[in-house]
């Protein structure tokens, strides 16, 4: 069963078509990225799958229930988790406040809370990290914190607004292998510009331009498409950032 | 000498905040031995009315970000609501506590409710025009209940277990409220909900996207603020004897904004800080004009140049010599 | 048809409806105008406005002359507001909001404590003679000319800002620049002087607004405060930013305060709130979102 359809889905911001009858969907222990050049409508279409906006046309379905009404809150409730392009903790909180934080809005047992906070900090290897401040914390750490976050409450999907920007290699490969371990529980979507990356990772890659579906395929088949390389105004595919 | 232990693990905002309450009772002392007039005791009491609704606002704004201007309209609801209950209901401090607060308290929700449900900008102005509501409510259509203009006198003082007269007596009153608010306050911004405050004012869309109701929590937040401050009207209440529509107009809300920035946004004894200059700047300056000039550019030096007022640049300073 | 009395009672009200709408509409201009392209919500404009209006009854009564204090009432806030923007308000820029408003509350205290200390806080009333005093009849009701005068000047002042906005080269770099700064910064065109500049005239039509109503009620430092909030919900109702939602938002809520005094009565503030609430929740940008002259 799939655990995320996006059926015609189109965004207009006044005149602006953002997203332009985007289709797709997410089956659940499979890697999916989406791509595209810049204005591409990527982060809008994670802005409306997420509920942060409402789309103007389309649906999205979600473990075979229409989502509509848009509610940032509500869809994280229901199991539709995010990260943000900035490494976004709480600056206000301490590495266990902040996931405290996370780990009490989904309604875990109150008993059990730091226990699940202390596993999770153990496994990212960030347990002694516990009281510090996301100030003190370097741009990996902060990206690894807002994972945790994300991922102690358990999500069904994780959508991944440019996860590696500003990691190194190694950095985002540590997580990649993170995500990848759970990839049966929690359906990851990535959006990412770090096409090498995309294309060592990914089961299926979605290529956006101006909004609409340019292509999708599996990364060989995006590799070799003419189409998507006029996109990226011809340039070889390199890093890129 | 070594400083004991449990001294220094008390917060430094605290410690300012026990410095600000000893000096209140050293002044008060020295008033009474020295018999000095009894007009001290009424300047000091007001003040800290006054700084109750200024530490009650600043649950909002420096904690949660959200600056409202319905302070003097949760003060008057406060001090009419006990008045009324006081009058038709029956002559019991607790009874006029209990009309207070639950008016209060369900005009704030109104207020929240609807106010929170606006971005930015315009949450002040919605908070300012719910806040003329009751002003205008009580001057005009409700006159034959409220007195209108007149306002409302109490002629019998509720029993309660001193005697309220007591000008001293009510100052400890008002003085063991002050330290009570301020410890619920210090417990409520370090609970859970307090630690959802301050990351809405720090960044609302990640709070969200956790899975928090954003509404609800400022809703509530709002409610808890506004209802302190109405407590502070019916303390006003108790004291003065009587209330008038003037008590709402926004001149109250537009003077706890300033103390709180002057005082310092960042911790609750900031805005106490603020009020004491203001009272003691108004009682030793008496030429018309010179208050609203000298706050005025205070506030304009503190927006451009100490952001966090004078408890705030303080506590600075004092972090970054513990760090040099 | 309409009998004499009916006549009558139109004309006079039409006319109140018509200056108290043309009243704000020309203070609330200004309010449009210092909002620009920074987006400065501009709490010191009712301050302004009082300035001014003492600035008028201080030249009126040296010299006599209310041209000179209709001048004098432009002129004066108009560099007041230029140097408020230029030395003090231009440093916040890119901060955030809240900060600017803070300033502009905290100037407008500034400017009532002083205008308090040298004026007192005693009410004064300016007193006008010769031709703007006589009352005209029109359609059996007694109008003063004072209120036909305050309708064609306000109505000139709107025309000229029209025209200012709209056929000047200066006007069309200002609209551009409150739709897109960067934009206009990419000519090389240096914004901020225009900036400075409008914050001046809006500022300047707070003063002439404050001058023009001298005559009809008492002066009193605290004046701006009422008309400052009106300003505001006139502007948010019509849509920041936008000259036609101003005009809109003024008529409206000019009507409200006439007419409307005749259908609610006491309640006509009431109403007045609840629809600054009520468009505030549902349709926040204003009634004119994004349309702009």
């Amino acid at each position: 069963m799939k655990v995320l359809e996006v059926n015609n889905l189109t965004k207009k911001f006044g005149g602006f078509t953002a997203v332009n009858n985007l289709s797709f969907d997410l089956e659940p222990g499979r890697i999916t990225s989406i791509i595209g050049p810049n204005g591409a409508g990527k982060t809008t279409a994670i802005r409306l799958i997420s509920g942060e906006i409402d789309p103007t046309h389309g649906e999205i379905v979600f473990k075979g229930k229409r989502i509509t009404k848009s509610s940032l809150n509500r869809h994280a409730l229901l199991g539709i988790s995010r990260t943000f392009q900035v490494p976004s903790v709480f600056n206000e909180l301490s590495v266990i406040d902040n996931l405290r934080t996370a780990v009490r809005a989904v309604g875990v047992e109150k008993r059990i809370h730091d226990d699940r906070c202390r596993e999770i900090l153990e496994e990212v290897g960030m347990l002694q990290d516990m009281h510090v401040f996301p100030r003190g914390l370097s741009h990996h750490k902060k990206r690894i914190l807002e994972w945790c976050m994300s991922v102690i409450q358990e999500p069904d999907i994780l959508l991944m607004d440019e996860l590696g920007a500003g990691l190194a290699d190694s950095e985002l490969s540590m997580l990649y292998d993170l995500i990848k371990k759970r990839a049966d529980t929690i359906t990851p979507l990535f959006v990412e510009h770090r096409l090498e990356f995309v294309f060592r990772i990914s089961d299926k890659v979605i290529v956006l331009n101006q909004g609409a579906k340019l292509a999708e395929g599996t990364p060989n088949e995006i590799k070799n498409n003419e189409e998507v390389r006029v996109a990226y105004c011809g340039d070889e595919y390199g890093e890129g950032d | 000498m070594q400083r004991s232990g449990l001294l220094q693990r008390i917060p430094m905002k605290d410690r300012i905040f026990a410095v600000f309450v000893v000096a209140v009772i050293v002044f008060i002392a020295i008033q009474a031995v020295f018999g000095l007039s009894v007009y001290y005791v009424h300047f000091v009491s007001n003040l800290l009315i006054f700084g109750i609704a200024s530490m009650s606002f600043n649950l909002l704004y420096g904690y949660g970000g959200l600056l409202s201007l319905a302070t003097a309209g949760y003060y008057m609801v406060g001090a009419y609501g006990g008045m009324l209950a006081i009058r038709y209901i029956g002559n019991n401090f607790y009874i006029g506590l209990l009309g207070s607060l639950v008016t209060t308290a369900v005009f704030s929700f109104i207020v929240g409710a609807v106010a929170t449900r606006i971005r930015g900008v315009y949450f002040f102005l919605i908070t300012f025009g719910f806040s003329m509501l009751p002003y205008l409510l009580i001057r005009g259509p409700t006159r034959e209940i409220t007195g209108g203009q007149t306002g409302m006198h109490m002629r019998v003082l509720p029993s309660f277990f001193f005697d309220l007269k007591n000008t001293y007596y009510y100052f400890f009153f008002i003085l063991v409220l002050l330290i009570a608010v301020y410890i619920l306050l210090r417990y409520i911004i370090a609970s859970p909900f307090g630690r959802n405050l301050r990351c809405i004012k720090e960044n609302e869309l990640k709070l969200s996207s956790l899975g928090y109701n954003i509404w609800w929590n400022k809703t509530l937040a709002v409610i808890i603020s506004g209802t302190l401050t109405g407590f502070a009207g019916y303390l006003y209440l108790l004291k003065n004897l009587s209330i008038s529509p003037v008590l709402g107009t926004y001149f109250m809300s537009a003077k706890v904004v300033l103390c709180t920035l002057i005082g310092g946004l960042s911790t609750f004894v900031g805005p106490l800080v603020g009020a004491l200059v203001w009272y003691l700047i108004e009682e030793f300056l008496v030429q018309p004009g010179f208050l609203e000039i000298i706050l005025g550019c205070a506030l304009v030096i503190v927006i451009l140049r100490f952001p966090q007022g004078i408890v705030g640049e303080f506590l600075k300073s004092m972090e970054l010599k513990k760090k040099g | 048809m309409f009998s004499a009395i009916d006549l009558t009672w139109v004309v006079r009200w039409v006319l109140i409806a018509s200056s108290l709408s043309l009243y704000y509409i020309v203070f609330s201009l200004g309010i449009v105008l210092t909002f620009g392209m920074h987006k400065v919500v501009n709490f010191a404009h009712g301050a302004i406005y009082m300035v001014g209006a003492f600035i008028g009854f201080v030249i009126y009564n040296l010299t006599g002359n209310f041209t000179v204090a209709l001048v004098a009432g432009f002129v004066g806030p108009f560099v007041l507001g230029a140097l408020l923007e230029r030395v003090l308000i231009s440093r916040l820029y890119g901060s955030d909001s809240t900060s600017t408003f803070l300033l502009t509350f905290a100037l407008s205290f500034i400017m009532i404590g002083i205008v308090k200390f040298i004026a007192g806080a005693k009410f004064r009333a300016l007193d006008i003679a010769g031709i703007l005093s006589r009352r005209l009849d029109i359609a059996g009701t007694a109008v003063p000319s004072y209120r036909l005068f305050f309708i064609s000047f306000t109505v000139l002042i709107i025309i000229v800002v029209y025209l200012f906005l709209t056929k000047t080269k200066v006007g069309s770099i200002v609209r551009a620049g409150t739709s897109d700064s960067t934009a206009v910064e990419v000519l090389g065109i240096n914004v901020k002087n225009y900036f400075t500049l409008m914050f001046g005239v809006g500022s300047g039509l707070a003063g002439l607004t404050g001058v023009l109503f001298a005559p009809l009620f008492n002066l009193y430092p605290g004046m701006g405060d009422e008309i400052l909030l009106w300003g505001f919900i006139v502007v948010i109702i019509g849509g920041l930013g936008s000259f036609a939602g101003c005009i809109v938002g003024g008529v409206i809520i000019g009507v409200l305060h006439s007419f409307g005094t005749l259908i609610f009565g006491e309640y006509v503030m009431f109403v007045t709130y609840a629809l600054l609430i009520i468009v505030l929740s549902v349709r926040p940008r204003g009634i004119f979102v994004g349309r702009e002259v």
